[in-house]
């Protein structure tokens, strides 16, 4: 048994930078025009038709600033961050993008059904949760697949998940944990109906710690609305979940993250695109932290002197979301402290699916090609395991490689539990 | 989180310095604001061009002693910069080849880099630029007129790239994901006149696959394929950063991008920690400060024209302050700002367990001298040699 942990003073060194929807678009100014976002542009570097983040950001934005533009190319754009990320200047490019995604859409743009049944995560997990089989049946059926596609656009092929029913919310009821200091879990839309393995092994890890785990919420981030431009009922659902976080993060307790996306929203997003950058919704965002974040800077010790051998070949792609939150990539350190793993690095920037971008059927294509370089790695690395931070790139790779993948504390949680 | 060394800036220095340390086995971490200036490297490896009277420059080490002596090489000295280019390029002969550059024109390099096009490979044949349509970050009329001017004979073909593409990186990334190279080598092949020696391509054959690329351009046409250099970002330079940072993370090295110091804990003496512009700490043993000088953020000018050190608060040495009215004059000055440094590259005033590498450094001037990968390169080792000593210091108490 591992020693226990107290909670240190955990929000403050984790304040995330406050950027609200004006410091957004006023970084338009620090563009020096160098190309380099759109050097590593995904979508950019596969299709013409995107004129890419240099244009579509901090370019275009000086003319939307005197008047309003018909445009399609901010659509284009799957907010994947990465010109964000490689900018020398800082400039929050991605986050012009889609400032105009919304602007565009409060203006009459029209969104796809499809789109908007995808941007309502929460809805769609409880749905299909109530007859899990039915879904799954619906979801694998050609023909079915095909007329949702001409009804919705959502492409007959996105890699949809598999639903499972209210598996973790059960099984979490039931499970007995140690009585250590408490640390608050958010499992959003995802854990319970689309991902419980996850959830399990993200208890498991830190009860091994010797935490007790709390799950203050299932609220959805509403991420999916955000990206694409649908806000006006994102606040509602925003400030729902910033009241059902704030007891615990106003208890100094951090709020982990299993999801790279979810947790870059609370942290960074709803201040950015909402303006909600009042103290309780700081609070709230200083105390998310992501689960690798939190292990690789608390529990290194503990993770090496417990991990036990996993002689497994494993490839590791780290997600675009990630970037976002100037993290570099936890996972790969924990990663390296399993005896007898292999552990290969991912050489691709982007798996493509940019949460439900690669969904709709005119994106489909796009998100594929964007894809083709990780999967022919994976394809010729051929390891036991993806490991990947991101549900929606899970599922994606998955699907694209038929090679299982999982989340990095699904392996850890193997390999502490071994006997 | 604490790592033996912490380096500030993902510049071509600061990934030299991490890929040293990590040959001799410490544990390193990146922290940058973006990608690095290597995107901007057009023409592979300028070790030393020109000289302070401009004279083209045939042998880099026999030039280093008239540069002035405060200039990077001088205080590193030729024989760390000579081992260290060795280390770097596997070469030592000490000689300078003319490459073509975008306008035609000669720059002197210290080593081509594979497939780069040289005054040499042209000389006496009949060359043909190759016009990819629609590609607007290279204009092959431009160094064909040139090089017509100069007494070369070169003509140029346009023809259709594999994908619709104006700019470097999609094209290139186009030609990795070419599925049939060889059709599309023979269809350019057959479309060439039957004078054509010697070929010349944009850099944009390739990026990740670019060997792959050119050898089946090569085996197919059946003359040999060079590559000119074109507008930034560039690819050559980007192929570069990707090898060296993929290695990298290869090897252990945690590089986090987003991340601006703008902080740091000192005891006095030594830096403890840097800190982040959104309260983040970081802990190390040693730091290199690799972060770009002017154009990369490293160094800020403020409204009075006074330079300044962007992430440690470091002094800067400046000879004048830089004047929007005398451009040419304040544009020379402004290179030559910097952190002024012992031969181990510590700043003369200022922390004992840091160094600072590139162009950050004082009294160089990357442009006019065309030295800038050479000095990174050099100083970058240097900054890993130092640290190494310390590091070892340290534990030997």
């Amino acid at each position: 048994m591992l020693k226990k942990n107290t909670i240190a003073e955990f929000s403050s060194p984790h304040a995330h930078k406050v950027r609200d929807q004006k410091a957004i678009l006023s970084s338009m100014d620090l563009c020096t025009k160098c190309g380099i976002c759109d050097a590593h542009c995904p979508v950019a570097s596969v299709t013409g038709k995107f004129p890419g983040p240099k244009y579509t950001g901090p370019q275009a934005q000086r003319f939307r600033a005197i008047e309003s533009l018909s445009e399609l190319s901010p659509f284009l754009c799957s907010g994947c961050g990465i010109c964000t990320s490689v900018c020398p200047n800082d400039v929050a490019i991605t986050d012009i993008i889609t400032v105009a995604k919304a602007v565009s859409f409060n203006e009459g743009t029209e969104l796809k059904v499809g789109q908007r049944i995808l941007n309502r995560p929460d809805l769609i997990g409880k749905l299909s949760g109530l007859l899990p089989s039915l879904s799954n049946f619906m979801l694998n059926n050609g023909l079915l697949r095909f007329l949702i596609e001409k009804a919705t656009g959502i492409h007959r092929d996105a890699p949809l998940p598999k639903v499972h029913g209210p598996v973790f919310k059960r099984w979490f009821t039931n499970h007995t944990q140690p009585d250590g200091p408490r640390i608050s879990y958010f499992i959003g839309c995802s854990i319970d109906n689309f991902d419980p393995d996850v959830g399990k092994a993200m208890v498991g890890v830190l009860n091994h710690l010797g935490y007790r785990v709390d799950v203050p919420t299932d609220l959805c981030c509403s991420l999916p609305m955000l990206s694409s431009g649908e806000w006006k009922p994102t606040r509602a659902r925003a400030i729902n979940l910033i009241d059902a976080l704030h007891p615990s993060a106003s208890n100094n307790t951090p709020v982990i993250f299993t999801s790279t996306s979810c947790s870059l929203t609370i942290r960074s997003k709803y201040s950015a695109y909402l303006d909600m950058t009042d103290t309780k919704s700081r609070t709230v965002a200083n105390a998310v932290v992501d689960a690798c974040e939190f292990l690789r800077e608390r529990h290194m010790d503990d993770i090496r002197e417990n991990a036990k051998e996993l002689p497994l070949r494993v490839l590791y792609h780290g997600p675009c979301q990630l970037r976002g939150h100037h993290i570099g990539q936890p996972a790969v350190e924990l990663l390296q402290l399993i005896p007898g793993l292999h552990l290969e690095l991912s050489k691709a920037d982007c798996c493509g699916v940019g949460g439900t971008y690669g969904y709709d059927k005119d994106k489909y294509d796009i998100a594929t090609s964007i894809g083709t370089a990780l999967i022919d790695q994976i394809k010729e690395f051929n390891p036991d395991f993806v490991i990947c931070d991101s549900e929606t790139c899970r599922w994606s790779i998955e699907a694209k490689s038929s090679v299982p993948s999982i989340h990095p504390v699904q392996l850890l949680m193997q390999s502490l539990g071994r006997q | 989180m604490k790592t033996d060394v912490i380096i500030i800036g993902a510049e071509l220095d600061g990934l030299i310095a991490a890929t040293r340390l990590v040959e001799y086995g410490y544990t390193v971490r990146i922290l940058a604001v973006g990608a690095g200036s290597l995107h901007y490297s057009s023409a592979g490896e300028h070790v030393l061009g020109f000289d302070s009277s401009e004279q083209m420059v045939k042998n880099p080490f026999e030039a280093i002693e008239s540069l002035n002596s405060h200039h990077p090489y001088r205080r590193i000295g030729t024989s760390n910069v000579r081992l260290a280019l060795e280390w770097f390029y596997k070469k030592n002969d000490g000689s300078n080849i003319l490459s073509v550059s975008p306008a035609g024109l000669g720059i002197p390099v210290y080593r081509a880099l594979p497939w780069q096009a040289t005054f040499d490979d042209i000389k006496n044949k009949n060359a043909t630029i190759v016009q990819f349509r629609n590609h607007g970050d290279f204009t092959a009329h431009l160094a064909s007129n040139e090089l017509n001017r100069a007494g070369y004979k070169v003509s140029v073909l346009e023809f259709e790239a594999p994908d619709v593409f104006s700019k470097n990186a999609a094209l290139a990334k186009s030609f990795d994901r070419l599925e049939d190279p060889a059709s599309f080598f023979l269809g350019l092949k057959e479309s060439l006149s039957d004078e054509t020696e010697v070929l010349l391509f944009a850099a944009v054959m390739g990026f990740k696959d670019h060997q792959r690329i050119m050898n089946e351009a090569e085996k197919i046409i059946g003359i040999p394929c060079r590559e000119v250099s074109t507008l930034p970002p560039s690819i050559p330079g980007m192929r570069l950063d990707d090898d060296l940072t993929s290695n990298l993370k290869q090897q252990k090295v945690s590089i986090h991008s987003g991340v601006k110091i703008i902080e740091h804990r000192s005891n006095g003496s030594h830096c403890i920690a840097v800190t982040d512009d959104i309260g983040r700490s970081y802990e190390a043993s040693i730091f290199i400060v690799s972060t770009g000088g002017v154009l990369m953020g490293g160094l800020d000018i403020d409204s009075h024209g006074n330079v300044h050190e962007t992430s440690l608060g470091l002094e800067v040495y400046q000879s004048e302050p830089l004047s929007a009215v005398s451009v040419d004059t304040s544009l020379h000055a402004l290179h030559m700002a910097g952190v002024e440094t012992d031969n181990e590259l510590r700043p003369l005033k200022g922390y004992r367990n840091v160094c600072v590498t590139g162009r950050s450094l004082s009294h160089w001037n990357p442009a006019q001298e065309s030295s800038c990968e050479g000095v990174c390169i050099s100083t970058g080792w240097v900054a890993a040699e130092t640290a190494h000593n310390q590091l070892m210091g340290m534990k030997n108490g």
